[in-house]
């Protein structure tokens, strides 16, 4: 091209490789910068997002233990939710799509206040929430469980986000979703005091005040000491409650086989009329000489000598101005002053001659009174099953003759009229002089004493003619113990059985002994055979607090002691089920708390060692073997109640009155529950954004 | 032919032009670099504050408690209270990063409570040490990290 050098298109290309290289390198400095705005931004969204997800980790853990001391509250709203299962938060029977749609927001101001003193924590909304994702009703061998009880999960669910004016600005969020299986079991579950059960409930054992489960056979094989000691006193004792509080008293008997208390003179009351002394039969002189064999024989000598003295015949005796009847009183059968009068001075003898009919031993073991159930007057509304009373039927003939005459009639030979002669010697007529004489079977007597009906009585009077002549037609005249009557004050009202379930899911059995025993889901157990030192490591047990801290079912897996460093106080609802339990101190719940306390033992002793007052339901049912026993070594002072296969009051402290108080707490007309949420993660999910 | 050369005035514009080019690029590029280095120390002074709060966490709220209470000792990687030099030390069990050590750490812990709930705030402060390279590309002092460790049922 003309114009144009060689130099000067050196020049122009120099210059475009200058502006070439500019531009290259422009290009990579802003390619740097942009590399590095974006580092920038990784950073600062790592930042937004490592601090969402602290928050959001925080708040998980807020959240947990928010639900979880809510739902130590059986009152609060948190618990209820979750115990009714309320259709709010439960996505247990809703499909997957839904299962968002439910729950309920659970607090987290600890998480929010952290948050709040962060510069960008303040940006970021923080929300948690708790649903029920699943919930089982049946156990593994598809029993179902009372009512409301089950196993569950529940869900829960924290989102940090950044706040809707800063979602330009601030990219980081993390969305945490954890899953904790939790319990539901009943401590304590309502029960209609006029109506039995129909299912089997874990609390049911807390319907009683007393509950022996084999009552009846420890009764049969104690010869009737197991109700009536020798030397020990109980009292059940309910005198304030209303009777929807009652708590029930069942002694183990199985239909139409009853158990027996025996009347001592404090419960008079229970005696039916008459219980003071009831004339049935007057008797004329002839028969007097009949059924006073010994009395006979002296007026009969002295007639033979008087008529021998005037060479006369004996015709006849006769007698006016005597008293002679049959009487009858209904007495308790353990007063020691029982009758210390009559021909038989030793009550027990009288009581023992008695009771012949129903035992063949020479001492009269079983005429104690060791229990006593009250509100007498409420009864009808305590008692379960057949108990009935034993009192002493004094039957015995009472013959005065102080005030008679004797008359003995002489015929001389070759008169025809007979001369009436009064016999008069003092001494025979005061040998009967106001004269009580009781009357026996004669039979039972001469079985039990080789052959001599009149062994207990002597000759004083003739019990073969009395049971031929008197007792075959009116049988009132003849001692015995009365074991007829229901052991009811002033009713005989036939009481229902109480109803029993065959282990924990099947029908009602009759037999007691077959009976299921309280708390068998164990599975719905808040935690299993932990050890002592655990218990203690738990927090469940303080010694050196001196307390007990209760919520759900424990298990032991070893025998423990409580109260051994003095008396406990416990707060809570729950059971601590151990191969053994002895109290050594006493044991009361927090004051202004509605806690329950319950001590099982699935067999073993249950020892109170202690005077100071017990608030809890002592229960000593087993399993397999049912040689449950609670035992009291001190005098029991129990607000509670008492549950045991075996009563055994023998081991019980002699000499003291022990007294149970039915604790109403155990009476509701609603269930209380305790849920136990595991501390267990059993499913986590972590969603961070934009990191 | 004689040569025509360029004027002293285009020479003084060309390079007025190529100068705010170039330091318009240099500027670029420190401010990138400045950049790039604090995203980084960032990033691995926020890694360093996140490091005790997963620790303590995994100790749990009674032993943080017995730490905060004086009734035991921390771990000695990771004091409480005060402000320390993370350490490098390739015979050590703890191994960080070898610009670790160049931050210093104080970890906090404070209890906090809300009713019956009962937590510790664990606080992480980690800063550069001073007069280190991290205190002149890091933009900020210091960056710090809290989190929460609540009571728990044994």
């Amino acid at each position: 091209m003309p114009g144009v050098t060689g130099q000067s298109r050196r020049a122009g290309v120099a210059m475009f490789s200058a502006i070439f290289v500019m531009i290259i390198v422009g290009l990579l400095a802003m390619q740097f910068h942009y590399m590095t705005r974006q580092a920038q931004s990784t950073a600062f969204r790592f930042q937004t997002s490592e601090l969402a997800r602290q928050l959001a980790a925080s708040a998980m853990e807020e959240a947990f233990m928010y639900v979880h001391n809510e739902t130590e509250n059986p009152s609060g709203a948190l618990f209820n939710k979750l115990v009714s299962r309320s259709t709010e938060i439960d996505a247990s029977t809703t499909s997957l799509d839904n299962k968002n749609s439910k729950g309920t927001t659970i607090p987290v101001a600890l998480t929010l206040a952290q948050a709040a003193a962060m510069p960008i924590g303040s940006r970021l909304k923080i929300e948690a929430t708790a649903r029920i994702v699943d919930f089982r009703n049946t156990d593994s061998t598809g029993a179902r469980y009372y009512e409301n009880e089950g196993v569950g999960t529940i869900e829960l669910r924290v989102t940090v986000e950044p706040k809707p004016e800063f979602k330009k600005q601030l990219q980081g969020a993390c969305t945490i979703t954890r899953h904790h299986d939790y319990k539901v079991v009943t401590i304590v579950s309502r029960r209609d005091n006029s109506t039995q059960r129909n299912a089997y409930a874990n609390g049911f054992i807390l319907d009683y005040a007393l509950f022996v489960r084999n009552g009846q056979e420890e009764f049969e094989t104690s010869g009737g000491l197991s109700l009536n000691p020798v030397k020990q006193k109980l009292s059940v004792d309910q005198t304030g409650l209303s009777p929807s509080q009652f708590g029930k008293i069942y002694l183990g008997n199985r239909r139409n086989n009853s158990v027996y208390l025996n009347i001592g003179s404090a419960n008079t009351d229970f005696i039916p009329e008459p219980r003071k002394k009831e004339k049935m039969i007057e008797v004329d002189d002839q028969t007097v000489f009949k059924l006073l064999p010994q009395f006979f024989n002296q007026v009969k000598a002295q007639a033979q000598k008087i008529v021998n003295d005037k060479g006369a015949s004996l015709k006849g005796f006769s007698m006016n101005g005597h008293k002679a009847y049959f009487e009858y009183q209904r007495l308790p059968i353990t007063d020691e002053a029982l009758a210390p009068k009559g021909d038989l001075k030793d009550t027990r003898l009288l009581t023992h001659a008695a009771e012949l009919k129903y035992k063949n031993k020479k001492e009269s073991e079983e005429l104690f009174q060791g229990i006593r159930f009250l509100p007498e007057d409420s009864l009808t509304d305590i008692l379960e099953g057949d108990i009935r009373q034993r009192y002493f039927h004094h039957g015995y003939f009472y013959v005065d003759m102080s005030s008679c005459k004797i008359w003995v009639k002489a015929k001389k030979s070759g008169k025809s009229e007979s001369e009436t002669i009064e016999i008069t010697d003092p001494a025979l007529i005061n040998q009967f002089k106001n004269r009580l004489i009781p009357c026996f079977n004669a039979d039972h007597i001469a079985a039990v004493t080789g052959g001599s009906p009149n062994a207990i009585t002597g000759n004083s009077i003739d019990l073969v003619y009395l049971n031929n002549n008197i007792a075959n037609t009116n049988s009132d005249v003849l001692c015995r113990i009365d074991a007829e009557n229901r052991y009811l004050k002033g009713s005989n009202t036939t009481l229902a059985h109480p109803g029993m379930f065959h282990f924990r899911n099947a029908g009602s059995v009759d037999d007691p002994t077959l009976s299921s025993v309280p708390f068998a889901h164990i599975n719905l157990w808040a935690r299993r055979l932990v050890t002592r030192k655990q218990l203690e490591e738990f927090d469940i047990y303080r010694p050196d607090q001196k307390k007990l801290n209760l919520r759900g079912v424990v298990e032991l897996s070893e025998a423990i002691t409580l109260g051994e460093t003095g008396d406990l106080e416990y707060e809570g609802c729950g059971v601590i089920v151990a191969p053994g339990i002895t109290l050594q101190g006493g044991l009361k719940r927090k004051a202004g708390t509605d806690s329950i306390c319950v001590l099982l033992t699935r067999g073993q002793a249950l020892q109170v060692n202690t005077e100071s007052r017990v608030e809890a339901a002592l229960v000593s049912l087993g399993r397999n073997d049912r040689n449950g026993q609670v035992i009291a070594g001190k005098k029991l002072d129990l607000l509670g109640c008492v549950a045991a296969d075996n009563l055994n009051l023998a081991k019980w402290a002699e000499g003291v009155d022990h007294k149970i108080v039915y604790d109403p707490a155990f009476k509701r007309n609603n269930d209380l529950y305790q849920v136990n949420i595991a501390r267990w993660v059993t499913f986590e999910r972590m969603v961070e954004q934009d990191e | 032919m004689k040569k025509r050369g360029f004027s002293l005035l285009e020479i003084i514009i060309a390079m007025a032009f190529l100068s705010v080019a170039i330091l318009s690029m240099f500027w670029m590029n420190r401010a990138s670099n400045q950049g790039s280095m604090d995203a980084y120390y960032e990033f691995l002074a926020f890694s360093l504050a996140r490091e005790p709060i997963e620790v303590f966490r995994g100790f749990g709220y009674d032993y943080l408690k017995m730490i905060a209470d004086g009734n035991i000792s921390p771990p000695a990687w990771y004091p409480v209270g005060v402000m320390k030099d993370i350490e490098f030390d390739l015979m050590s069990d703890m191994q960080y990063p070898a610009e670790a050590r160049l931050f210093q750490r104080l970890i906090e812990l404070t209890p906090v409570t809300a009713g019956k709930l009962k937590g510790m705030l664990i606080k992480v402060t980690v800063a550069a040490k001073g007069q280190s390279r991290v205190e002149v590309w890091m933009s900020r002092k210091a960056v710090s990290l809290e989190s929460l460790v609540m009571e728990r049922p044994k």
